[in-house]
């Protein structure tokens, strides 16, 4: 793990991409006491060490993904966002399983959670389909349009990927998204999901 | 353009890597064209489909590091470990104030400290606990309380003695129950007695409910915006950034007060 990173730094090289961004998550993934912190919450809240870990885990990759996509602010430390952001989630967590164990009425969409169709099937029930959709896509087409997706140039990418050129790279990124789209319109599961993006 | 240009612009701009006039020109063709709306759908979905899998490949990552170390537990976490059912209770009946001030940068005259305090909207956390007697009179005023039936709250937790364990939990809630009904000089005291608790989220949140009670007073004191000042530094307490943002905002309300 490198630790050289600041902390101030860590959102900047997220965003950046590339290498830059999984030295930040290593970085920040060994804050001292970060964990420590999360561990606490959760335990104090009905969770055991496992829960914590996985909240833990689930709030690096929430926060990743946020800064990736811009929507996250730059206010106070990213550490507290980060804590926020595992409390939120084990928060939810927790109303989610009490929704099951009193076996109430299921509500498909709520706004004020922030929740969609689409995000419940990529988080829960669309696990596997994301795993059999990317498992027909091929491994070497995969790795080349999350490299692509995470902001690698194209000349990392012909590094990373064995290719002769950053123009070569280009090219099988362009087959390999066509060759995604195909799989799209292949599949019925995920055409039905169609109708919600966007909305 | 032809199909495979279109293609790699509906990709950038499914991406968000399409900028200035490319972007408008491209959102404007897909507003007025539902074939191209269709297709753009189908990237939007691409995109979410890498993330997933980006997602699930950083899971993955993530599940072979080992935990971080622990640094050393604070001297709560050990008072915790000797009483663990007080502990559990501490928490699962936890009052939270929920703070939320945003809105007042843009509003005027909206700076005195009772204003910024009404934005505090005190709510109840699911409770549960192991001792039968006073466990359940703190359910049971935290349930009513979060019904907005804080009087028969009261009622239940001044049967709380200073000789059970449950007592400062007990006055935490009950200074809950006084805010929530408007009186707050019976609030700031059931506060300050929480605040005396060993346990250290008890404790934290009796002073941050104290510190409310006081912007409700409009007796902002140095001291206790040292007090604010502590809290929105602690690591612990689970409230810090709303202690921070309150902070924040109080610097602004000074010079309306």
């Amino acid at each position: 793990m490198n630790g050289s990173l600041e902390t101030v730094d860590l959102a900047a090289a997220i965003r950046s991409g590339g290498s830059n961004r999984e030295q930040a998550l290593s970085s920040l993934y060994n804050v001292a006491g970060l964990f420590f912190r999360i561990k606490q919450m959760v335990t104090n809240h009905g969770g055991n060490e496992e829960d914590a870990r996985d909240v833990f885990h689930e709030g690096i990759i929430t926060l990743d993904r946020k800064i990736r996509q811009d929507e996250y602010e730059d206010r106070g430390t990213i550490e507290s966002y980060l804590f926020g952001v595992c409390r939120f989630i084990w928060s939810n967590q927790q109303r989610k399983n009490k929704r099951v164990e009193l076996k109430e009425d299921f509500t498909p969409y709520d706004q004020s959670t922030g929740e969609n169709p689409l995000d419940t099937m990529l988080n829960n029930e669309g696990q596997n389909l994301v795993t059999t959709l990317f498992a027909q896509l091929g491994e070497n087409c995969s790795k080349i349009l999350s490299l692509w997706k995470l902001s690698y140039s194209m000349n990392e990418i012909a590094e990373e990927m064995g290719l002769p050129s950053g123009d070569n790279a280009r090219k099988h990124k362009f087959r390999c998204y066509q060759k995604l789209l195909g799989l799209i319109d292949n599949s019925p599961e995920l055409a039905l999901n169609l109708k919600n993006v966007g909305q | 353009m032809n199909t495979s240009e279109y293609s790699e612009k509906l990709m950038a701009l499914a991406n968000k890597k399409l900028f200035g006039d490319e972007k408008m020109q491209l959102e404007k063709e897909i507003k007025d064209n539902p074939v191209l709306a269709e297709e753009f759908k189908k990237h939007l979905l691409a995109q979410e489909l890498l993330e997933a899998f980006i997602s699930q490949d950083l899971k993955k990552k993530l599940n072979a590091f080992p935990l971080p170390q622990e640094k050393n537990e604070s001297s709560g976490a050990v008072i915790r470990k000797l009483n663990p059912s007080r502990f559990k209770w501490a928490i699962a009946a936890s009052v939270s104030l929920i703070l939320g001030v945003s809105s007042y940068l843009f509003m005027e005259n909206k700076y005195s400290y009772q204003q910024l305090a009404n934005n505090y909207v005190p709510q109840m956390e699911e409770v549960r606990g192991t001792n039968m007697v006073t466990d359940d009179i703190l359910e049971k005023a935290s349930s009513y309380i979060t019904n907005n039936k804080s009087e028969m709250a009261i009622t239940l937790l001044t049967s709380i003695t200073p000789d059970d364990d449950r007592f400062f939990m007990g006055q935490l809630l009950l200074g809950n129950a006084y805010y929530q009904t408007g009186n707050y000089s019976a609030a700031s005291n059931a506060f300050i007695q929480s605040s005396k608790s060993t346990d250290d989220e008890v404790k934290y949140q009796g002073q941050y409910g104290f510190l409310l009670c006081e912007l409700k007073f409009k007796s902002w004191s140095d001291e206790n915006q040292r007090l604010l000042k502590e809290l929105s530094e602690n690591e612990f307490f689970i409230y810090k950034n709303e202690a921070v943002a309150l902070s924040q905002k109080l610097k602004i309300a000074k010079y309306f007060n």
